[in-house]
């Protein structure tokens, strides 16, 4: 094996140590490139951060330098730095080693050892900047079915990405990119990008990436099984096609595609004729005489950006510059087009390679390829059949289209476009008909003028059906409204409310409080079982007068439970409004009684509240409602009460220096402490509520019925913590469902909404019968006139 | 065997905007969990597998990993869609309302490295505005930043309090590429009230350091909800500008305030909006279950050659409300496609 000696520049990217600045260059070898040249490529082909390091990209560049345009292969190393930055992230170090391609190309070196040489050497390597490196030796390959489909679809022009390789090691998947290159002609690594990991979800420039999700616009290949390629891709199959034919041996093929090291773009110019060495790979006698002729260069714009380019290479620092756009492919979306950034487009660079296979002249016929590539092949037509003088019109494949582009003649030295003209042996322009197809569509076209004139309407059968159709629409349209108008679902009326005939909706007035929930839930849940809607409102809203309504006021009295006081029964603030009393919901408290179970026993600690005896500690937070303090020191004089923070009302008995706590039940839920339940010792707030005459009779009596079974004392408990859930249970208790009453309400409204799009959807259906009975009287002829 | 080319897209695009290491990743790496710590209905899918993977490494590694993400390299894009509670439809003609399907809004979500946003330092010895200078024309990150800026109605601002009182680079990171966004959106004839037409979410972060939540409560701009059970403290979007303001005094460079000042002269005040942010939130013993202000630190700083690390579970604050905001508010203006 010869080892060869390869010159490199270097750039080395990351952080300083304890840096808080973003990944920036480091530091870089001081050769041609310049350090524009070394931040454009970062840059251009970020990939984003893997955590599993080292990963591989591979990147060209290409500079121009006194009208000498210059390639570079780019091997980014991408390893973790052992240092780290100023919020402790470890720091990733990515070395760009800048190889040129003619010395690549000279010794067939692949990415593999040119990785393990590289990899070796220090973060910032000192001259002599040269590695020695073996020489490529590609039939030691055995290329897969996914490096054959990589391969094949990379000549579609198209990204192609291998997922399914999430356990590989690094150096396998660089192998996988020198076989999938060895598929193809030498010249193409001058322009193919390829990363073993790229970032799922970063927009990245790489032709040929590891991922774990294939970018959308990516073909997607499996590690270890390729993917499916049919006769709809194309380009692909044939390719496909030729990588895995049987009569040409798989090393013949690779020795020959090794040896091809003209620089070849993966642009529209370039693909076809890789796809013909490709062809030719297998036959080496062939190989060396086949002409690959190259569609002729566009001379304007590429031309001219290689001049400004140009200018910009003799810059004062004496650097080549990067020129953009060799290598990632073309992508979609809005990538600002500035000087030079050509994704396929060939560059100027490329239009003139050391070697031009141009100037050979045609000898061997590639028949075989051109049927595999004619009519129908979208890639096809690039590829000039063989025998064919540069610059006709020689472009069968795509014979039709009306967008057929100019056809360029290249002169010696100079360039001059005509337009393309149609001869008649190309055939008819799309949209065109032949003669014979004329007269059969003529044929059928008066058939069927016959057909319809037999359909039209005398006048009298015209004024017939219009009146027929006006007629039936006037019917639906009446039938709807007159469904919809006596549509039980709509508002209901107020005197079949008041009779009780017809349940409607009842208003419930109730105060907005968190801890009013409950009897709020309770009166909406009668309300519905006793057959009617619910229609909650809170303040400002007032008392509605008029309309069936139950209203929940506070009770200003004292609270029942606390002894030695008078119970004041509190005068109903709305008499005059023609409200009554119809029941009193005492309301489950804001606070509970947590204590510790290893301290006290809950019989205990019921005991200590009901008699004086062994001295309890009790706390409570500083928060709570207004008065509990007074109210335990007035009912238990014998507790002993700490006040502790709202913030932490369990810092008490946390600490042990009390038995139980008073605390908010959302707190004593998740506390993990026991819960006194079963306890109506502390406050408990009541609510009047109040009804109307409209409300009925049925909705008092059951509002009393479930008031009457709220037990105080059970209020404590943890089931009263949701109350929604705890009215309805209420209720269903207090109610059972034999004696609630049915619920016509709901089931009035959903038929009241069914009848409703019935309703509608007759009047839709007069609608439209109208509409055409307006369309038959004024489109429709009123005479037979035979047509020609 | 054609590549995919038409997923579904979402419509609003969110660009998240900060100095390095203000937390822009690690805000979105906390998002699942700060939508799952809500007792409201919102939940985040990823809209292509891709970005459903993140949601899941990042969820893990945060979660159980504890660890905190590594910096940003590359343009990174996270597509996916906030499904919220369903959206009440009035009843026809006054009658009985009915639930609607989910309320969906879909975000592309850009997640750019901190040092794109900064003026762009050019290495020694490269030569002044050439292609490839940092700043320049060729800088292809940044254009493809500044294209994404433009494209985006939604920004999220990470204002790093930590690295300004150590730094004081924010206003550095801000001017640059505001003043180019206004070029172009000036040049796209959508600059002509004077405003910028993107709504910004200005996220105040590292609220969990004790720094700032000190400043805030020495300000009185702390208040508990009502409905969190761990009684963490927060600051009110109301009061998160006054904390933001407060903030800037201490600014190594005293430039801080030239940010607010930028904010209120490009942006429309109905469409900015402060948060007080802290992707991992504070420390709650698990035993206890409440705020303690003796013991609130979540994150464990690195020794000498290790990560920082989450100390105990995550509680993200205000990590979810400046993305609703943002979805809310644009899917007001220009409802999505998919938005059903």
């Amino acid at each position: 094996m010869t080892i060869r000696e390869i010159r490199f520049e270097w750039a080395l990217e990351g952080k300083r140590p304890g840096g808080h600045d973003d990944y920036e260059l480091l530091s870089w070898s001081d050769g041609r490139l310049g350090p524009e040249v070394f931040e454009e490529i970062r840059s251009r082909y970020a990939t984003g951060v893997s955590a599993d390091l080292p990963q591989v990209t591979i990147a060209v560049a290409a500079t121009k330098e006194r009208e000498q345009v210059s390639r570079h292969i780019v091997l980014a190393i991408q390893e973790w730095s052992g240092h780290r930055d100023v919020t402790n992230r470890k720091i990733a170090y990515t070395r760009w080693f800048y190889v040129p391609y003619e010395e690549l190309a000279a010794h067939r070196v692949s990415y593999e050892a040119l990785y393990l040489a590289l990899a070796g050497l220090p973060a910032t390597p000192s001259p002599p900047l040269a590695v020695p490196v073996p020489e490529f030796d590609p039939t030691a390959l055995d290329p897969g079915p996914d490096a054959r489909c990589a391969a094949a679809l990379l000549l579609t022009g198209r990204p192609v990405c291998v997922v399914g390789a999430d356990g590989v090691p690094v150096i396998e998947r660089l192998r996988f990119l020198d076989t999938v290159a060895a598929l193809l002609p030498y010249g193409m690594r001058a322009r193919l990008t390829a990363a073993t990991w790229t970032s799922s979800t970063a927009r990245h420039r790489i032709r040929l990436s590891f991922a774990r999700h294939a970018p959308e616009d990516a073909y997607e290949v499996r590690w270890g099984y390729g993917t499916e390629i049919t006769r709809q891709d194309g380009t692909a199959k044939v390719c496909l096609d030729l990588l895995t034919r049987s009569e040409v041996r798989l090393a013949d093929m690779l020795r020959g595609l090794a040896g091809l090291t003209d620089p070849l773009s993966f642009g529209p110019a370039d693909r076809p004729v890789a796809v013909r060495l490709l062809e030719h790979s297998g036959y080496p006698e062939v190989l060396s005489a086949t002409d690959v002729r190259r569609e002729p260069e566009r001379s304007g714009p590429e031309g001219q950006r290689a001049g400004s380019s140009g200018g910009e290479a003799g810059s004062a620092t004496g650097h080549g510059r990067a020129l953009p756009g060799s290598g990632e492919p073309g992508f979609r979306g809005h990538e600002p087009v500035s000087a030079g950034r050509g994704g396929d487009t060939p560059m100027a660079g490329a239009a003139a390679p050391t070697r031009s296979l141009r100037k050979r002249r045609p000898t061997v016929p590639g028949r075989s390829l051109w049927r595999r590539l004619g009519r129908g092949s979208g890639d096809a037509s690039a590829v000039l059949p063989p025998g064919t003088a540069p610059g006709t019109p020689s472009n069968p494949s795509n014979p039709s289209s009306p967008t057929t582009p100019p056809i360029t003649h290249t002169t010696t030295g100079t360039t001059a476009t005509t337009p393309y003209r149609r001869t008649p042996a190309e055939g008819p322009v799309a949209g065109t008909m032949p003669p014979s197809m004329q007269a059969a569509l003529g044929g059928l076209e008066q058939a069927d003028r016959g057909k319809r004139s037999q359909l039209r309407l005398g006048s009298q059968a015209k004024l017939t059906v219009t009146v027929a159709f006006a007629t039936l629409a006037i019917t639906l349209i009446g039938v709807g409204t007159v469904a919809l108008l006596r549509s039980p679902g709509g508002d209901p009326r107020a005197g079949a409310e008041t009779a009780g005939t017809e349940p409607g909706t009842i208003v419930v007035l109730a105060p907005a409080r968190r801890e009013d929930a409950f009897a709020t839930n309770v009166v909406a849940e009668v309300v519905r079982r006793a057959g009617y809607r619910f229609d909650i409102r809170y303040p400002p809203a007032g008392a509605p007068t008029g309309e069936p309504a139950v209203v929940l006021v506070d009770d200003p009295g004292p609270d029942s439970a606390l002894p030695g006081e008078l119970q004041v029964r509190p005068a109903n603030p709305l008499t005059a409004q023609g409200f009554s009393e119809a029941a009193t919901i005492t309301v489950p408290g804001r606070d509970v009684v947590v204590y510790d179970i290893d301290q006290i026993r809950p019989e205990q600690l019921r005991a200590a509240f009901e008699h004086p005896g062994k001295e309890v500690g009790v706390s409570l937070p500083d928060s709570s409602r207004e008065g509990l303090e007074q109210v335990l020191k007035q009912r238990y004089p014998w507790l002993r009460l700490e006040t502790v923070p709202a913030s932490d009302p369990l810092r008490a008995l946390r600490s042990r220096t009390v038995q139980a706590a008073i605390v908010p039940r959302d707190i004593a839920r998740d506390s993990g402490y026991q819960r006194l339940d079963a306890f109506g010792g502390l406050l408990n707030r009541s609510l009047l509520v109040l009804c109307n005459q409209a409300g009925g009779c049925a909705v008092r009596d059951a509002l009393a019925k479930v008031a009457r079974s709220i037990d105080p004392v059970g209020l404590a408990s943890a089931e009263f913590d949701s109350p929604g859930t705890a009215a309805a249970r209420l209720v269903d208790s207090a109610l059972p469902p034999s004696e609630a009453a049915p619920r016509p309400g709901e089931g009035e409204s959903d038929r009241g909404q069914d009848s409703s799009w019935f309703a509608l959807g007759l009047i839709g259906a007069g609608g439209v019968v109208g509409f055409l009975a307006l369309l038959i009287g004024i489109r429709v002829p009123s005479r037979i006139r035979p047509r020609r | 065997m054609q590549p995919e080319v038409t997923r579904g897209r979402p419509d609003h695009n969110i660009s998240m905007w900060g100095a390095p290491g203000s937390g822009k990743t690690t805000l979105l790496a906390a998002l699942f969990i700060a939508l799952t710590r809500r007792n409201d209905d919102w939940k985040i899918v990823g809209s292509d597998p891709a970005s459903s993977d993140y949601l899941i490494e990042r969820t893990n590694a945060l979660s159980r990993g504890k660890v905190f993400p590594e910096a940003s390299r590359a343009l990174e894009r996270y597509q996916w869609t906030l499904i919220g509670p369903p959206a009440r439809r009035s009843g026809f003609w006054g009658r009985k309302a009915k639930a609607g399907p989910p309320t969906r809004i879909g975000i592309n979500m850009i997640d750019a490295p901190g040092g794109l946003f900064g003026t762009g330092r050019r290495p020694a010895g490269g030569a002044p505005g050439g292609a490839g200078a940092p700043d320049g024309p060729g800088d292809s990150r940044r254009h493809e930043l500044l294209d994404n800026l433009a494209e985006s109605r939604g920004i999220v601002f990470l204002f790093d309090p930590i690295r300004e009182f150590t730094f004081g680079d924010a206003f550095d990171h801000m001017h640059a590429p505001l003043t180019r966004l206004a070029e172009r959106m000036l040049a796209a004839g959508e600059f002509g009230d004077g405003k910028l037409p993107h709504h910004i979410a200005v996220c105040v972060t590292k609220f969990d350091d004790p720094r700032v939540l000190e400043t805030a409560e020495k300000r009185r701009l702390l208040t508990t909800d009502i409905d969190d059970p761990y009684h963490l403290p927060r600051v009110t979007s109301e009061d998160a500008r006054e904390l933001f303001h407060e903030l800037c005094q201490v600014s190594a460079s005293g430039n801080a305030d030239m940010v607010l000042n930028a904010l209120d002269q490009f942006f429309h005040p109905d469409r900015i909006r402060f948060f007080a942010t802290s992707s991992i939130g504070f420390y709650v013993d698990r035993r206890t279950k409440t705020f303690d202000w003796d013991d609130f630190q979540n994150m464990l700083p690195g020794e000498a050659d290790e990560d920082s690390r989450i100390r105990g579970q995550l509680h993200p604050i205000n990590v979810v409300e400046p993305m609703l905001w943002l979805g809310q508010r644009l899917a007001a203006i220009r409802p999505a496609t998919e938005a059903t």
